[in-house]
């Protein structure tokens, strides 16, 4: 059908190119790759405010601006091993936000994996997993500085280094799926004091997690969905202490079972234990002021949401949320508040249409290092996604078949 | 009739004499593959001249029987009709297993008694069972008794004729086992999935007096269930249909499930309303753009369960004559066909022909039924097979498959060539 609607011409130049450029099937055998093509397009029209101090200091901003930030592509190929085990890669790539030094692509994923019924370990690039749980806003940068153990090496201001690092991880999964045990060596993006990235890419963090989740295919069907434990260790090596530790700890809960109109809340606190004798701010790293300083000093910060989904004929249809995300740093008057309250609605399997409020608040200290105090933003926003698999000839850990009627290797 | 066997004679006559100009020891090896074939246009000749009464050529009377015996008289009853007494009961269960078709690849698969195919249920004609059906899945079924006349309740198609099966429940289907023949059972819900994948059984109703055995007297018996199996698309359906039952079942259990999630209407009309009000068709592509959903790929076939190399040799001995039930369980057309050998069929969809065929290939389609008839006149090792030989492969690879294999039993002694496993060519 689809080499009907090719011109002639054309169809023989393809044919050509597939002619010389494919092995014989009959000389050689090949088990072929199973291809997942994965991929969001995630455009918003910012309407931004943000408000100064007072008159003539600080910053005063208002813009609109067009932002396709976290929109993304990701490849991943995998197959059956000679052990039945399986094995594969993920490559993707995702555009950073215009105001980060990153250029116009970032490579987030590029990692080589191991799977079996009970354990994969994964090498390479991917996301760093500091957090306990995810938070229904648009995009994770909306609550980076809330929702995630922030990079103690880094002083750039972009999202993607507190996100995405190169690790060594090994994970065991147990009970049905539920159970997911992590331990984690990598390396987190290492600046300069002015952001400029640097060759260092020696392992610096160590890290590990504790966690009980429904596997997405019954997200549903209890009353607990997910919880979790968990830790990163920099190893910081600054004058007043060696390593910087983060902790989190997260609880999500199904307040209404129903499959059409699930009411879903969730919690997570973090606690950074910050370096030095004081586990205050860093000399050499600045202040509240820099990211690095504030990923370096001792903070508390706590996120909720309650989230409703409505899924009508069990199709995703409509989601409302709000989440609220507080942090204090100890020891000094400062501390910040989002509000994020949104509103998508799926006009189509995978496209959805929404309108997202960010209201942001900064008191005593932090509001006079960052020079703002309050900043408003409106995202109006049309998201495209898919997920499409091709020659899939294997089931997945968690398939119901393989968690529930025996695992097939 | 086996001893009045011309056949048999004159293959024992040129077995020995072979036998002896090649040395073989004794006479068991009569008969040997070796002979040396005259085309099937003699076997065709011989076995009709077998029967001095036939001179059509491939085609065989009954013996004498009144006008329009072969019809099926007997009026439907209902279950209310049944006996109180005297009535076959027989428990059938599903389940999700992981069924081994060939060495090293298994699946998922939902079973009757967790076997694929699903037991032979045996019967006699005009008997009354009650067959005590549970679900033990969290998907919906029936059992649909394909090919037997009863009262349409019991037909097993759901809602249609019931509804559909739930979990853990226990569905009773009676009737009278009646007309005999070969017949099959098998799931009527979503059957792509369900009856291929693999809720199929053969059903065998007994005649007290079988024509087929008092014509050919054959001694052995059996039935070979034909399967396609498309385990990449069944996966997919059974993980999808599951995590939506699970969902559907709460629903259920609260009392919130509705029609249109459901997607089950009591009327033409109340579907039309509900389209109208803006209900979306679970068949419209802005729902379903699945690939391969409509059209499955199929990568395995079976013969009771087992593809080649695991699938169970037929058994026969020189001289004696056995008859073979095709049952065709899958979605597919199949065209079995026998080397060596001319058979006669006797029957399809569990009727008796009016006149057995001579033939060597015998197709079915999905659902369909057919008996043969075959004389072992022709000591050897027969490959027995699809010719659509595309289902002869194990995902891609030939030989596997719908492939097995006609085997006498004097073959053990005989020296010559004996067949290996193939598994790459
Ligand atoms: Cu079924």
């Amino acid at each position: 059908m689809a080499a009907g609607r090719l011109s002639v011409p054309r169809f023989a130049v393809l044919f050509l190119l597939m002619a010389c450029s494919m092995p014989s099937p009959t000389l050689a055998q090949e088990s072929s790759a199973r291809f997942t093509v994965a991929g969001t397009g995630l455009v918003s029209l910012d309407l931004n405010r943000t408000t100064a101090l007072e008159s003539g200091v600080g910053d005063t901003d208002q813009g609109v601006v067009t932002n396709f930030s976290d929109s993304f592509l990701l490849l991943r190929l995998d197959r059956q091993l000679y052990t039945n085990h399986r094995a594969g890669m993920l490559l993707g790539f995702l555009f950073p936000d215009a105001e980060t030094d990153l250029g116009d692509v970032f490579y987030n994923q590029i990692n080589v994996f191991y799977d079996t019924r009970t354990f994969r370990g994964t090498l390479g690039r991917t996301r760093l997993e500091n957090f306990a749980l995810e938070f229904p806003t648009l995009r994770e940068e909306d609550l980076l500085e809330y929702a995630f153990v922030l990079n103690g090496f880094s002083n750039a201001d972009n999202s993607e280094f507190n996100r995405y690092g190169n690790v060594a991880r090994a994970e065991l999964f147990g009970l049905g799926g539920r159970l997911h045990v992590r331990g984690q060596a990598s390396n987190w993006s290492v600046t300069d004091i002015e952001g400029e990235r640097q060759n260092d890419f020696d392992v610096n963090t160590g890290s590990g997690f504790l966690g009980y989740q429904l596997p997405h295919s019954i997200r549903y069907s209890g009353i607990v969905r997910e919880a979790g434990v968990g830790f990163q260790s920099q190893k910081v090596d600054l004058a007043g202490g060696k390593w910087l530790v983060g902790l989190s700890a997260g609880l999500a809960v199904n307040l209404s079972r129903n499959p059409l109109r699930n009411i879903e809340l969730r919690g997570q606190v973090i606690h950074n234990r910050g370096v030095g004798p004081n586990a205050r701010v860093d000399a050499a790293a600045g202040t509240l002021a820099t990211p690095m300083g504030r990923a370096l000093s001792r903070s508390t910060a706590l996120v909720a949401s309650l989230r409703f989904l409505r899924r009508p004929y069990q199709l995703d249809r409509l989601q409302a949320a709000a989440t609220v995300g507080y942090k204090t740093f100890s020891g000094v008057d400062a501390s910040q508040l989002t509000l994020v309250p949104n509103v998508f609605f799926q006009l189509g399997q995978g496209v959805d249409v929404g309108v997202q409020y960010q209201y942001e608040s900064f008191s005593g200290n932090l509001a006079e290092l960052l020079g703002r105090r309050r900043s408003h933003s409106v995202k109006f926003v049309l998201v495209f996604s898919f997920q499409s698999m091709f020659n899939d000839y294997f089931g997945d850990r968690d398939d119901i078949l393989n968690l529930e009627h025996g695992y097939i290797s | 009739m086996s001893e009045e066997k011309p056949e048999a004679g004159v293959y024992d006559r040129r077995g020995f004499l072979h036998a002896g100009a090649l040395g073989f020891a004794g006479a068991m090896v009569a008969g040997n593959g070796l002979d040396v074939p005259k085309g099937p246009a003699e076997a065709v000749t011989r076995a009709a001249e077998a029967k001095a009464t036939d001179t059509r050529g491939g085609v065989r009377a009954w013996p004498d029987r009144p006008e329009g015996w072969w019809r099926h008289q007997t009026p439907v009853l209902s279950p209310t009709q049944a006996p109180v007494q005297g009535i076959r009961e027989i428990e059938l269960d599903v389940r999700i297993i992981r069924h081994e078709i060939v060495p090293g690849y298994s699946f998922h698969v939902l079973a009757f008694n967790g076997q694929v195919p699903g037991p032979e249920l045996r019967l006699n004609e005009g008997e009354w069972v009650k067959v005590y059906f549970t679900n033990r899945t969290e998907l919906l079924h029936t059992i649909h008794w394909h090919g037997v006349d009863l009262q349409y309740e019991q037909d097993g198609v759901p809602y249609t004729t019931q509804h559909p099966v739930m979990p853990n429940a226990t569905f009773e289907y009676t009737f009278q086992a009646i007309p005999a023949g070969t017949r099959l059972y098998h799931c009527h819900f979503g059957t792509p999935l369900h009856m291929q994948h693999a809720m199929h059984g053969a059903l065998i109703i007994e005649p007290e007096r079988d024509p087929i055995k008092e014509e050919f007297g054959y001694t052995r018996d059996y039935t070979l269930v034909l399967e396609s199996f498309a385990t990449n698309d069944s996966r997919d359906d059974l993980n999808f249909m599951l995590e939506r039952m699970k969902q559907r079942l709460w629903l259920m259990k609260e009392g919130l499930l509705d029609d249109e999630t459901l997607a089950v209407f009591e009327t033409k009309q109340a579907l039309l309303e509900a389209i109208e009000a803006g209900w979306d068709p679970p068949y419209l592509p802005n729902r379903n753009q699945k690939r391969e959903r409509a059209a499955q790929d199929y990568n395995f076939f079976a013969i009771n369960g087992k593809a080649y190399p695991l699938t169970e040799p037929i058994m026969i001995r020189r001289g004696e004559t056995i008859r073979v039930r095709f049952v065709n369980g899958g979605g597919l057309m199949h065209h079995m066909h026998l080397h060596g050998h001319q058979f006669w069929q006797v029957a399809e969809d569990g009727n008796v022909l009016r006149s057995p065929l001579q033939i060597n290939t015998i197709s079915l389609g999905p659902g369909k039924t057919a008996d043969i008839v075959i004389e072992g006149y022709n000591p050897g090792y027969w490959t027995f097979h699809d010719h659509d030989t595309s289902r002869v492969t194990n995902n891609g690879m030939y030989p596997g498959g719908m492939l097995t294999m006609l085997v006498y039993e004097e073959m053990d002694d005989y020296d010559g060539y004996h067949p290996k496993i193939a598994l790459d060519e």
